[in-house]
């Protein structure tokens, strides 16, 4: 007579990874904005809103380790073209006869900016602050 | 008698008619394009054409003249910053590297429209996961073990 006896075995594998993820962005903005300006003798101050076209060009970088194996390296390149609503808020102050300086606030509500490759509802907000000398030149 | 009354008459209807077409000559549309009207304050000097109208006003409806032309402007410029970039749900933050750009901006009166060209650029931070996997496998080995046992046979009956 045969008589059969099973055994379970088990092993049991350690293993290490790492994964490293980094992206990085590029913007090409043209707000083109519509607004009002309130003038004091040397100082204005003005709002304004409109749309902004915006050309985002995304680099994503991941580094994969699993174990003792050499790291995966993968690149992607992302370009999305889309108009968003931007609105602004800015002070200038005249220094010279035709040379102002200009502090801009300036922010972009996603309207377009959803990256469907990547998941389903992912924005891109963007909040600035820009410092600059403007030319006055009267029409 | 009638005839003279009425040839007098028509003489009287005709010195009318010369005197106003005089007159419509001297101040009507031909020659009056012809002048400049330039608007001067009182006891001013101004080496002007001989053809120039002088047209005298008070200094309240001067301001109003001058009230009512438009200032237009273009300002323009170049422009740099800092960008703060967010990309939800994915990544709370990034850290901002910058942003250069040019401004232009035309302003009539207190209205402006501003069209500008910018470049900012950002990036997340870098995620780093390092993990340990433990992984157990299962499975099921036979092993066969063959035991003799003795059968005893009682009667005859076939097995």
């Amino acid at each position: 007579m045969i008589k059969k006896t099973y055994i379970p075995k088990t092993d049991t594998v350690l293993s290490d990874s790492t994964f490293s993820h980094k992206n990085q962005y590029w913007n090409i903005q043209i707000p083109i904005e519509f607004g009002y300006i309130y003038k004091s003798k040397k100082t204005w101050f003005g709002f304004g809103i409109g749309p902004c076209i915006r050309l985002i060009m995304t680099h994503s970088s991941n580094s994969v380790i699993i174990g003792d194996s050499s790291f995966v390296q993968e690149k992607n390149y992302l370009h999305n073209l889309v108009v968003d609503i931007g609105g602004m808020v800015f002070i200038k102050r005249k220094i010279k006869r035709n040379i102002w300086t200009t502090a801009y606030i300036s922010g972009i509500v996603p309207l377009q900016s959803n990256y469907q490759n990547y998941n389903r509802n992912l924005f891109n907000q963007s909040l600035s602050l820009s410092l600059g000398l403007e030319y006055y030149l009267r029409l | 008698m009638c005839q003279c009354q009425l040839a007098g008459f028509c003489l009287l209807i005709l010195l009318q008619l010369g005197m106003q077409a005089q007159t419509s000559l001297h101040s009507g549309g031909t020659q009056s394009e012809m002048l400049d009207t330039v608007y001067i304050a009182p006891d001013t000097i101004k080496s002007v054409r001989v053809d120039t109208v002088f047209e005298y006003i008070d200094e309240n409806i001067r301001s109003k003249i001058m009230k009512k032309q438009p200032a237009i402007a273009i300002m323009c410029g170049p422009q740099i910053g800092v960008d703060i970039s967010r990309m939800y749900p994915l990544y709370s933050k990034t850290s901002n590297l910058g942003k250069a750009g040019f401004n232009g901006m035309f302003v009539y009166n207190t209205l402006f429209v501003n069209v500008g060209v910018s470049v900012a650029t950002n990036q997340t931070a870098n995620i780093h996961y390092s993990k340990h996997y433990t992984d157990f496998h299962h499975w099921i080995d036979t092993v066969k073990t063959v035991l003799d046992e003795y059968i005893e046979i009682i009667g005859s009956d076939t097995i």
